[in-house]
């Protein structure tokens, strides 16, 4: 009977906390209501809700596991009563399951904040949050962009990642604080499967934070890719706010869209919620290219504290170069590629300081011939040692690392992204105007500030022309991919140039009126190209290409070959470019024929954000001249 | 990134590379070999490459992720943090350690414990030991680990 009692009585208590809890729930359901809590901005950005391109209004997350209400990706309010309801759970026992207290630290914090949390509310101990919290230690943020790398796909338009500044670390200790980085995670090697898959957001992405060090070694080493570093100035309070909702984001994977729901746009929501005064993400709906969102943040009011660069393996390697006398830099190339004691030897005669110049420059060689992948045979191991020992034994010393010569222009400086033009043309039979818009980058013409020197990538480019005489509106162009990469030839790097286009366009060598002309094309090719500095600045480039193009203008629906392009790339002045370019081509299959074809193009700047071409062109007997006015927005 | 006191580098790491001798790859964490080789400094072949921007570790770090050998949730597990820097630098660290200078080995310096005073001197202990510190060509991270808990012990004034 006692017992029973005892039991009735615990029993009691327990539903009384039951009803305790229930009533205050009530009244914190009450208070939401009446704030209005579940329309306010700070919640809404909380969930990452949006209009999508098909104008819902819903979360980004698409991960039912992120949301407490089984509507919470539809319906804000819904998940703040769930949110509301699932901290007032009793813990579970399994050490591995979190608390929602702790899944959720900044909803916890919010909502204690906006509707006064009393002792009702038990505050459950976050030990899992509350450790990585401490390893983060973020007292300041820095975004940081790593530059273009045209052999990746995935990389041509850089990459953006966060890095949070610890207290703990002084100002040279910047390798040891922490990374936030957004990244798919994709399932297949597969190449094809990489694209398709990473375009139509078939792979999950994640937030990751991981220590700055590995992301320096893997873009500053492995890929020799420059990372410039943004620092960026908060509100108060914007860090902690921060730190609570990258714990959130943690377990949310959202469906990695290539093109727009990238690595880099996925940093802008996340920043959102850390300061709602910055409106970032409503820019950023058909594409996200890290470069732009790197811009709108930094061109925030007060945002920017500074910006720092840290040079690639490469960059460091030739500015080191650029320091040894001619014999010096043959020194170091003999003993990059055989470091024997015969080699070493020779330099015994030289000043303690330049043999160590030269061993210094010889293994950033050797280092960048033989990769920085730890897979090495035993050969290299043997070779590097040789090399390091060589160094070694020269003694210590104390001065200083020479840094980069000459910083490049940051990427935030160069041109925006789209483009549309409109021009005005002229061949022998006819008068044409004609609009123009790419979606992205960057040609051989447009200044190269801001961008990789010699590099050009064009996405979805679009050319409409309308010829007067003939009354005729036609699909000049509508180029898939452009890609030219010149690397000026150098004896270390020794980078190869290439070029990969495809698309639709009017082939302007046959004897057909180009509305009836149009063939979808694909050129690939490799080749090489040189700087000089005859003037203020060539490149010339050549390059050897195969031509396979099918459309109804030709014999046989398609005519296949290949050929060569040369040409050079003149900086008359800043900003004003010449370009000229010889190309021969010959088709052996489908449509016999050949094609000689040149084309000289003069750009010239108009303001910040304009610029000014004419365009000669002649494709076997047929010759154009075109004006145009390009604007870059 | 807590730096750590040496004595209790020594004392943490000693257990796991006593069982970690020689040239097994996966030894310690095996984070070190994150740093596979199928990206190649320029070369043409990689126009396809199967590799997404930053997969590099990410998996492994995913925030939330929970504990797996020496991460925790998007951290490295603060008793492991020399070990992983070492492994994950180490062809870094081989370099500049035969000079006495650089980022990557003042960084070390700085994660062992060492203070601005007596930097310089920890820098220069691991030039003057370097030929033992990295006996061979094939010396691996937890060799050189074991190597320098050593060193350090017999100077323990260098640190903190």
């Amino acid at each position: 009977m006692r017992g029973f009692l005892i039991a009735f009585l615990i029993c009691l208590t327990g539903t009384v906390h039951a009803s305790d809890d229930e009533a205050y729930l009530a009244q914190l359901f009450k208070s939401a209501r009446d704030q209005r809590l579940s329309e306010q901005p700070a919640w809404r950005l909380l969930l990452h809700f949006h209009h999508d391109l098909l104008g819902r209004y819903r979360s980004e997350i698409d991960d039912p596991r992120y949301f407490l209400s089984p509507r919470g990706r539809r319906d804000p309010s819904a998940e703040l009563d769930a949110t509301l309801r699932a901290f007032f759970e009793v813990p579970s026992i399994s050490t591995d399951v979190q608390h929602p207290q702790c899944r959720y630290p900044a909803r916890y914090a919010w909502l204690k904040e906006q509707l006064q949390f009393d002792s009702r509310m038990k505050e459950r101990p976050c030990p899992r949050f509350a450790a990585w919290r401490d390893q983060m230690d973020a007292e300041s943020l820095t975004l940081i962009f790593a530059s273009y790398y045209l052999n990746n796909p995935a990389s041509m338009y850089g990459h953006t990642f966060f890095r949070l500044n610890s207290k703990r670390h002084g100002d040279h200790e910047r390798l040891l604080d922490y990374a936030v980085n957004f990244s798919a995670y994709p399932d297949s090697d597969n190449p094809v499967l990489y694209v398709l898959e990473g375009l139509s957001g078939g792979y999950p992405g994640r937030f990751s934070t991981l220590p700055y060090y590995m992301k320096v070694q893997e873009y500053n080493n492995l890929e020799s890719r420059d990372l410039w570093e943004y620092a960026l100035t908060l509100e108060p309070g914007a860090m902690d706010r921060l730190v609570r909702h990258l714990w959130e984001m943690g377990q949310a994977s959202m469906a990695y869209y290539f093109l727009n729901k990238n690595c880099s746009y996925q940093l802008l929501p996340v920043l959102e919620v850390a300061q709602p005064s910055l409106r970032l993400v409503h820019s950023f709906w058909f594409k996200a290219i890290p470069a732009d969102t790197l811009r709108s943040v930094i061109h925030q009011p007060g945002i920017l504290a500074g910006v720092r660069l840290r040079p690639s393996h490469v960059s460091k390697m030739l500015s080191a170069r650029a320091q040894l006398s001619r014999e010096d830099v043959r020194s170091a190339e003999r003993l990059a590629k055989q470091a024997d004691d015969a080699a070493v030897g020779r330099l015994d005669s030289l000043a303690k300081d330049r043999q160590a110049k030269i061993l210094d420059s010889a293994y950033d060689l050797f280092r960048y011939r033989v990769g920085f992948s730890r897979n090495q045979s035993k050969d290299i191991q043997e070779q590097e040692r040789k090399l390091l020992m060589a160094r070694h034994r020269l003694g210590f010393n104390e001065s200083k690392e020479s840094s980069v010569s000459e910083r490049p222009a940051s990427p935030d400086q160069g041109h925006p992204t789209g483009r549309a033009g409109i021009s005005f043309g002229a061949s022998k039979r006819s008068h044409f105007e004609e609009l123009s818009l790419r979606a992205a980058l960057h040609d051989q013409e447009d200044d190269p500030v801001g961008y990789v020197r010699g590099s050009q990538l064009e996405m979805l480019h679009l050319r409409v022309r309308h010829d007067n005489d003939r009354r005729a509106t036609y699909v000049q162009e509508l180029t898939l991919i452009d890609i030219l990469s010149l690397s000026s030839w150098d004896r270390w790097t020794r980078k190869p140039s290439w070029k990969v286009r495809t698309g639709l366009s009017a082939a302007g060598d046959v004897k057909q009126d180009p509305e009836d002309s149009l063939m979808y094309g694909l050129q690939v090719g490799p080749g090489i190209s040189l700087r000089t500095h005859v003037l203020r600045g060539e490149h010339w480039y050549a390059l050897a290409e195969a031509d396979t193009q099918f459309g109804g203008v030709f014999e046989n629906n398609f005519r296949a070959g290949a050929g060569t392009e040369s040409g050079v790339i003149v900086e008359a002045a800043p900003g004003w470019h010449v370009h000229f370019k010889a190309a021969y081509f010959r088709y052996p299959w489908g449509n016999e024929g050949e094609a000689v074809r040149l084309r000289l193009i003069q750009a010239c700047p108009l303001g910040k954000s304009m610029q000014f071409r004419v365009t000669l062109e002649r494709q076997n007997r047929y010759k154009e001249m075109l004006f145009s006015l390009l604007r870059y927005f | 990134m807590r730096k750590l006191v040496a004595l209790s580098l020594v004392a943490v790491m000693a257990p796991s590379l006593a069982l970690a001798r020689g040239n097994h790859p996966m030894a310690g964490c095996g984070l070190g070999y994150l740093l596979l080789s199928n990206k190649d400094n320029g070369k043409v072949t990689q126009v396809l490459g199967a590799t997404t921007n930053g997969t590099f570790g990410t998996q492994t770090f995913g925030i939330s992720s929970g504990t797996s050998g020496c991460t925790e949730d998007g951290a490295v597990k603060v008793a492991r943090a020399a070990e992983v820097y070492a492994d994950v630098n180490f062809d870094s660290l081989r370099r500049e350690m035969a000079v006495g200078r650089g980022e990557f080995v003042e960084t070390f310096a700085s994660l062992l414990g060492a203070t601005e005073a007596n930097r310089q001197a920890l820098l220069a202990l691991f030039q003057s030991e370097y030929a033992e510190l990295f006996p061979s060509a094939s010396t691996t991270t937890s060799d050189f680990l074991s190597v320098l808990g050593a060193k350090i012990s017999q100077h323990p004034e260098l640190l903190g």
